[in-house]
């Protein structure tokens, strides 16, 4: 049989050195695993800069049946960004397995949804969801293990039903009080009564969508947690009402500096990120411009989508990826662990190679289970235009997978199956073990197209899936950092909220172990509150439980 | 802008300049790049369009008139099928408006007509660089290197190439012999720009006092450099000096603004 030229083309790549032949192997299972969904996000084709970011998705366990269970945050039309065809929530059978429980437990969100951020806002044990709108933000309570078994709006109660066009959330504490404060990145003015007029708008000669240059940039919120499922706007006390806002689309709260305080990184479009340092005492100070992580290391503001976390250079710091407009680079930023960020995208072989693609969610996990963290970053235009007119970049977009590869650099994947071949609109990302058989899965969105699930059918299970638990509060222990020792290597990861593109992952730890994991592996915990806890001996494969003081550790095997 | 091409002799004397100067994170583009016409100014040959027009063309693209420049080179593409230079001159209206992927196929068309002719090659490695071809970039500007070799835009190029692959030390070279070129040369602008990257590498390598003098000479040397600017203060921070970093940061945000004024997304 010939091959395909698509096949000659991933041929002549690879020769070049562009693509990297990988053991990794995904299977795109949505229909059968149950989750036969169709993203809704404006009209097609997108005529306006409100109908292009997509929704976003989370994967957690919102009824505490051990498995992961996906939230969808669905859009609405501009036509009436009030009734949409509604955000959907799944059940997992533990297998991976997903029935659609929206109505079940009485979620009836039909306003324009755009992000998601889970936590226990209550205490109660079981996690809250939060959902960004356009329009005002909504807050889920989680009664669905009490009373009707449903989940029930709270957002005007609470204190944070704020209309304005908000993108991403996320969870953390920032005081230390062990409950869960919230970050709100709100992007821009926009009356889709009155849309801005493409007019005179032009993207590389080509007639496009206004925006976001142009428009109003809004103020992010940042809210303290009242401790009794309330919350305070502490915005302007706390420092973070800035001089000049940004298009906010993504944020993270993260200890960077290993003080044991959570600060909080904002990725804003087109104009300089924030990274606001948590001074300790209530206040915050954005650092960005300071630390250089505003901006790539020529001083450009880019156009920031998604933020990606991990341990890149091994020095025990967490470095960023963030994702970025087609014809510019994502920027790696190395932490120096002196205050200070580096753009080293070259370093790592994720500049040029990125150029041609509009990027939104990043990630860095061990898909491949060989004890370093790969990359995923999801691609597709805004710009429907770039379907007919040449822009250097096209509308539907392979999604990017890197392997890393010899502790270096990101090499790009071109066999681990359609994940990487299919064109497709991609936005929203979330990763997480879905069928508990001891890899991590991704679940991808599209802009007004199908939710695709793609399941991680690597050879290699000795993966470590570690769950933190810390009883009075934060349950999930968003703050904390864990590390596994084996072998005189270190390998370490950040339970946190946040991150990706508008989405919500399991905050859960993954590290890969190798095909010939050693015996010596120890897990060190730092605890949000700074407590350290030490597991010696730690299996090679299977889910961890681990409850912050107690030396009892529940171990649980895959499927 | 436009400038008269001293660097080589040339019995065709019409030349044509292009300032390939880009918006946004490409400031290691900000550089003035020669393309020689093939064509005589007095005596054109049925092959290749005049060189008034020619220069007609170039004056079009350098105000930014590209859909003018572009119906105007597409006449010499129509009347010259077999003409490198128009080919080069119809890929020029797509490549000075960043449109890559167009430009990309007239270059190799132009190449394809004449391969002596080199500038295109030059423009072609370029093209194949913003479209992340990083390979095919490096093969189009090793083409043009043994007719050009004390061109200090090609060392240039390849010095960003090498600093992709994360080869420090060819990277080091090339920007070291760039250097080198343009300053005997006197072209201020490629010498600054290639100092500028090098004091990338010296911050890789912890240099920083190097790095902030070198970047000092690029801005001395180019008073447009921003994204120097910006470095510097980059610098200027992590040596402690929190005053100094201020200044080199006023200093890129003016120039910045000053030279791409924020328009409207994204441009």
């Amino acid at each position: 049989m010939m091959p395909s030229s698509r096949t000659i083309v991933i041929a002549l790549l690879a020769a070049a050195g562009t693509l990297h032949a990988s053991d990794m192997r995904f299977t795109e299972i949505a229909t059968q695993a149950g989750v036969d969904f169709t993203m809704t996000c404006g009209g097609t084709p997108s005529k306006h800069i409100l109908e292009v970011d997509g929704g976003g998705v989370a994967l957690f366990d919102f009824d505490n049946d051990d498995d992961l269970d996906l939230f969808f945050a669905n859009g609405a039309t501009i036509d009436d960004p009030e009734n949409g065809p509604g955000s959907r929530l799944y059940a997992n059978d533990g297998k991976g397995r997903f029935t659609d429980v929206t109505k079940k437990h009485g979620i009836n969100v039909k306003r324009w949804a755009m992000g998601v951020a889970v936590g226990d806002i209550d205490n109660d044990g079981d996690d809250d969801i939060f959902i960004t709108c356009y329009g005002p933000n909504i807050l889920l309570r989680n009664d669905t293990s009490k009373g009707k078994g449903a989940f029930v709006d709270i957002s005007k109660r609470a204190g944070v039903d704020d209309d304005r066009w908000a993108t991403s959330a996320a969870f953390g504490d920032i005081d230390g009080d062990s409950d869960l404060d919230l970050y709100v990145v709100n992007y821009l003015e926009f009356d889709h009564k009155n849309p801005p007029s493409r007019e005179g708008v032009n993207y590389k000669g080509v007639p496009v969508m206004a925006g976001p240059h142009g428009l109003k940039p809004q103020q992010d919120i940042l809210y303290r947690n009242n401790g009794d499922g309330s919350f305070t706007d502490i915005t302007k006390p706390s420092g973070c009402l800035v001089d000049e806002p940004g298009y906010g689309l993504v944020t993270l709260m993260l200890d960077f500096n290993g003080d044991n305080k959570q600060d909080i990184l904002v990725g804003n479009d087109s104009t300089e990120n924030f990274l606001f340092e948590n001074k300790g005492d209530g206040t915050f100070e954005n650092i960005g411009q300071f630390s250089g992580i505003a901006s790539n290391m020529d001083g450009s503001n880019q156009a920031t989508m998604g933020i990606g976390v991990g341990d890149i250079n091994g020095n025990g710091h967490p470095d960023t990826i963030v994702t970025s407009f087609s014809s510019d680079t994502n920027t790696i930023h190395l932490n120096l662990g002196d205050g200070f960020f580096e753009d080293r995208t070259a370093q790592f072989g994720l500049g040029l190679i990125t150029r041609p693609y509009l990027n939104w969610a990043c990630v860095f996990y061990d898909f491949d289970n060989d004890a370093d963290e790969d990359l995923f970053i999801s691609s597709g235009h805004v710009y429907p235009e770039a379907a007919t007119a040449k822009i250097d970049s096209e509308y539907e977009q392979e999604q990017l997978l890197f392997e890393r590869v010899a502790g270096t650099r990101f090499k790009r994947v071109s066999n681990a199956g359609p994940i990487v071949t299919e064109k497709l609109k991609g936005r929203s990302a979330t990763f997480g073990d879905i069928d508990n058989d001891g890899d991590v899965d991704i679940v991808l969105t599209q802009l007004n197209g199908p939710v695709k699930i793609y399941r991680n059918d690597t050879s290699n299970r000795n993966m470590l899936a570690v769950e933190t638990r810390q009883p009075g509060g934060n349950h999930r222990a968003y703050g904390a950092t864990v590390e596994l020792h084996a072998h005189d290597a270190r390998q370490i990861r950040w339970i946190h909220g946040g991150g990706s593109y508008q989405s919500v992952s399991a905050p859960i730890a993954y590290f890969g172990r190798g095909s010939r994991p050693t015996n010596d592996a120890t897990l060190r915990i730092t605890w949000p509150n700074g407590d350290k806890q030490e597991i010696k001996s730690a299996p090679n494969q299977g889910r961890l439980i681990i409850t912050r003081g107690q030396d009892n550790v529940v171990v649980r095997p895959f499927n | 802008m436009t400038a008269m091409n001293h660097r080589q002799p040339v019995s065709i004397h019409v030349v044509i300049a292009l300032s390939l100067s880009f918006a946004g994170m490409c400031v290691h583009a900000q550089t003035d790049t020669a393309v020689t016409s093939k064509a005589e100014p007095s005596s054109p040959t049925p092959s290749e369009p005049d060189s008034k027009s020619q220069q007609q063309c170039v004056a079009l693209i350098a105000k930014g008139r590209f859909d003018e420049a572009r119906e105007l080179a597409k006449s010499f593409v129509a009347q010259h099928p077999k003409s490198s230079q128009s080919h080069l001159l119809l890929a020029l209206t797509y490549h000075k408006q960043r449109k890559y992927e167009q430009a990309e196929p007239l270059l190799e068309k132009a190449i394809a007509l004449d391969e002596d002719h080199n500038p295109p090659k030059m423009f072609l490695g370029w093209c194949r660089y913003y479209l992340g071809k990083q390979k095919e970039a490096e093969q189009s500007f090793l083409a043009y290197l043994p007719t050009n070799p004390d061109y200090p835009d090609i060392h240039f190029a390849l010095g960003l190439i090498a600093y992709e692959r994360d080869d420090l030390e060819e990277a080091m070279t090339r920007f070291d012999r760039a250097i080198k070129l343009a300053s005997q040369q006197r072209r201020a602008t490629d010498e600054a720009k290639s100092r500028a990257r090098r004091a990338d590498i010296l911050i890789r390598q912890n240099k920083l006092e190097e790095a902030r003098d070198e970047l000092t000479t690029a801005i001395r040397l180019n008073p447009r450099l921003y994204g120097a600017m910006y470095k510097l203060s980059r610098v200027f921070h992590r040596m402690g000096d929190k005053e100094s970093a201020k200044k080199a940061k006023a200093m890129h945000d003016t120039v910045r603004e000053k030279l791409h004024p924020t328009k409207g997304h994204p441009e």
